[in-house]
This record gives C-alpha cells, structure tokens and sequence, in this order.
C-alpha cells in the first residue's frame, strides 16, 4: 500500500510537470473558414469547429479552401492558411518543457502580443527560430524549404547550423537542407505562398535526385537524434529501477531520512531526465514522420505524375533508389518510436 | 375440376407476378449483399472517369487520406495534384482488363507496401468494404484501393502502378 503512495507522489510529480505547460500553451479556434480538420495526439480525426481547443501534439490540417484562426493566452494569435498542416509539439530544453510551434507544410502567421513566460519556437520541417514580441509569417515549401517573413520584433532564424537573424520589413529564405540564405527586404513586395511553392516544386524537378537526397539528409539528421537518445533512455530506465529497489528497501527498513533523500537528490531527478529524454525522442520521430508525409510525399506525387509515363527513365530510377533506402531507413529507425495513432 | 377460364387467368397472372416480384427481391437482395466496390460495372465507372480525364469527379470520389503506391498523401490539395498530374502526363487504362477484385483482408496492405504505415492506413482509414482490383491496361498493371460509396460510385482509396 505505502509502495503504492509512493509510486502516486512520483506520478503526480510527472503529472505536475506535464500538465503545466500543456495547459499555457493550448490554443482555442476563434474562426474558421471551410472544413478544417483536427488531428489528435491520440490520433482521433475531426472537423474543427469555433471554440474546440488546440492542445501539444495536436494538428490543424486545412484543405484548399480552408482557413483557421487560433487564439493562444491573451493576445497571441496564430493564422493557418489553406493546406497547410501546423502542429503544436514540446520539447524539453535546460529542463524545461518548450513549445514548438510547427509548420509542416503551407503557410502560417504568427502574432505574438504578450508572451508570459518562456517563448515558443517556431518550426518548420528544417529550420528553427527563436522569437521574440513577433508579428511573423512562416511559409513552408513543399520540398521541405522555408520562407520566414517578419512584420515586426526580432526572429534568429537557424538551419543546417548557421543563424539569420531577422527584424522588421525582413526576410529570408531557407533553402531544403541548406543553411539560410542572404535577409532581404520585403515589405512592399508581393509574396504570396502559392506562387513562391510553386517555384519551389518546379526547382526540384528540375533536379529531383538532389531533391530526394537532400530530404534524406534531413531525415538521416532526425534519425541521428533519435539513435542518440535511444541507448540513454534505456540506461536510465535500467537505472530508475535499480534506484527504485534502493528506495522500496530503505522504505521498508524505516530509514525514512534517507529515503527521503535518495527520493529527491536520486529518485526525481532520474525520472525529471528520463522523462525529458523520452519527450524529445518522441519529438525528432515525429519531426521525421512529419517530413516524410508531407514532404516526402508532395515530393513523391510530383515525380510519379512526371514519369508515369517514362518509368524506365534513369533520372525516376535514380529517385526511386533514394526514396527506397529513405523508407528502410524510415522503417528502421523512426518507426520503432510511433504508435499506429501518429499515423 | 376443371377451375373457370377466368380463374385460370388470374392465377396466371398472379404466377407471373411471384416471379417478376422473386426476381427483382434477388436482384435488389443482390445489391445489397454485393458492396459498390466490388460490382465490376461500377469499377468500369470509375476506369471510365480516369479515361475521360474527369480530374473534378477523380478528386471529389478519393478518400484523403490517399495512398499512392505505398506513399501516404495526406492533404486535399496534394491529392487534387495528383489527379490533375497523372491526367495531363496522359494516364489512361485504354484496353483495361479487369483481372481480379478481391476485399481487403488482414495481410492486404503488403499488396501497397510491407510498411507500418500501409499496416495501419488499411486498418485505420480504409472502408470496412475495402476492396483491391487489379487492372491490366495498356500501360501495364495497376491496383485500385476501393470502397464504399458516393453517389453510385465506389470512392478511391488508393493507387499503385504502373507494376
């Protein structure tokens, strides 16, 4: 029984530590246009509707006529235009739990009026930025490239290791597996995301054995992450457990100054890192599932409809050679980290 | 006994009657046993639409999401590229030839891809009446993923080909 009441402390302990900002960072649907969809953490599907909530983990995934209009706290508002897929995702950075705020696919904007607390990050399947008091829209390509452009505030925009750093009137684009390019000026100018998507398509057909392999870079990159973070989470699950006896046998023996010592210098720390492990495995496998359904898979549409006459083309072989080693490493390294409801 | 000439009209009638009345029972109980996916008319529907370059009704009938070969197509609007790709490249099955119609069973997402997500997509977003047809056409053989129904129609749960 007591072994019971333990076991309830430590979870409530995780629970507290989940549920805080889980609960901060929710957003609520304030408007809407067409049919837009939700798809759960728990992987339930359904149509968004005014007033339903928006929780980490979860996906809006909008049509070609579709628009959805999120509201997060008081006064951050988040705008998702037409097929696009943004997802909220956590992270755990210098032990705390970070919202990412991520855009597969499509175009998104960013308001952020009063942030309290840590500041989200913003995603996209290969790029990060950092924000702060941002107005900002994020386009990204359909061949896994980006496009950040800021109304006001200041964003330091990160991929393939280098920084742009971005303030008002400023833009830059993110090339697929490249680092940022030169920041531009681009108030004024006209940028809509269907146009500069297009153009992006249309650069990798003209090369898309480039194409694919930069894709698989990407991935090669999130698997690397995830085979990282793999040997640690079972040696600390080994580790819990041999703490956990430690902590049931000075429990038993009464040695109630010690247990209580071993529970929070040893025992709670443990987990506090298996748990924040745990967490960001999970986020580098879904980061990697996101690249491969809504890149991978644009990507994929677009090569066959080109050869599907021509499948004996070299260039289409070349692709496909590519692509099957991306599935087996697929298969092989993130598969094992996703439940049938991420799919 | 011989029964009145008129009496023997009528029971003729009522004879013809029964069996007109038995024959459409079987034809309308037939209909309703056999699913949409599965009637080979209706799959001829469906050939026609993609010979006709019909991209409107192709992408109003397919589920999204959508499989393509062993690919997961996710977005409306991907979907929609799709159609609109593969009939302006020229996909047409000319000469198609169905060859089998077989429902969708426990192992009949290897068909599509030995992969998790093909394991999961047919259990999870396939129609209970799923149903797989291959097709020879001029341009080799391929696989229509059908099931359930839309205005007459089998919808499109996926495609793979040319094999």
């Amino acid at each position: 029984m007591k072994t019971l009441t333990q076991a309830a402390a430590l979870g409530g302990a995780l629970f507290l530590l989940s549920a805080g900002p889980a609960f901060a960072q929710q957003a609520d649907v304030v408007y809407l246009e067409g049919y837009p969809e939700l798809k759960e953490s728990s992987g339930g599907r359904f149509e968004l509707d005014f007033g339903d909530l928006v929780r980490p983990g979860d996906s809006v995934v909008t049509g070609r006529t579709d628009y959805v209009e999120l509201e997060q706290g008081t006064g951050n508002t988040i705008r998702v235009a037409a097929d696009t897929v943004f997802t909220m995702q956590e992270v755990e950075e210098d032990g705390e739990t970070q919202t990412v705020l991520s855009t597969a696919v499509g175009s998104v904007a960013f308001r952020f009026d009063r942030i309290t607390g840590r500041e989200p990050r913003l995603a996209t399947p290969a790029t990060v930025a950092g924000i702060r008091g941002t107005e900002l829209t994020v386009y990204a390509g359909s061949d896994g490239s980006a496009l950040f452009l800021v109304d006001s505030g200041l964003v330091d925009v990160e991929a393939a290791g280098s920084m742009v750093s971005l303030t008002d009137g400023e833009g830059v684009e993110v090339p697929a597996g490249g680092p940022p390019g030169e920041k531009f000026e681009w108030l004024g100018r006209e940028l809509d995301f269907s146009t500069w998507n297009q153009e992006r398509i249309d650069d990798f057909l003209e090369d898309p054995v480039a194409g694919i392999q930069r894709v698989r870079d990407r991935l090669a990159h999130f698997q690397g992450e995830i085979d990282r973070l793999q040997p640690l989470i079972r040696e600390m699950e080994t580790q819990l457990e041999t703490e956990r006896s430690a902590s049931q046998r000075y429990f038993n023996q009464r040695r109630e100054e010690e247990f209580d010592r071993h529970r929070l210098e040893t025992l709670l720390p443990l987990a506090r890192n298996l748990r924040a492990a745990k967490i960001n495995a999970r986020y580098y496998a879904l980061s990697a599932l996101s690249l491969r359904r809504f890149i991978v898979g644009r990507l994929y549409v677009e090569v066959k409809t080109a050869y599907i006459l021509n499948i004996s083309n070299p260039t289409y072989l070349r692709f496909q050679a590519i692509y099957t080693e991306l599935l087996t490493d697929f298969e092989d390294s993130v598969v094992p980290e996703l439940v049938a409801a991420d799919i | 006994l011989k029964s009145p000439p008129g009496e023997a009209i009528i029971r003729g009638s009522m004879i013809r009657s029964l069996g007109l009345f038995l024959l459409v029972t079987f034809f309308v109980s037939a209909c309703a046993t056999v699913p949409v996916a599965q009637r080979e008319r209706r799959i001829d529907s469906v050939i026609r639409l993609v010979n006709d370059g019909d991209v409107e009704k192709l992408v109003e009938l397919s589920s999204v999401p959508f499989v393509l070969d062993q690919e997961i197509i996710a977005l409306e609007g991907d979907v929609a590229s799709l159609w609109q790709g593969l009939i302006d490249a020229g996909l047409a099955f000319d000469d198609a030839d169905i060859r089998r119609i077989d429902p969708a069973d426990a192992t009949s997402y290897r068909e599509f891809g030995d992969t998790f997500e093909m394991d999961v997509y047919f259990q999870q977003y396939l129609a209970e009446d799923g149903t797989i047809v291959e097709i020879d056409s001029d341009l080799g053989g391929f696989l229509l993923l059908l099931g359930d129904k839309q205005m007459g129609y089998p919808m499109i749960f996926g495609l793979k080909g040319p094999m």
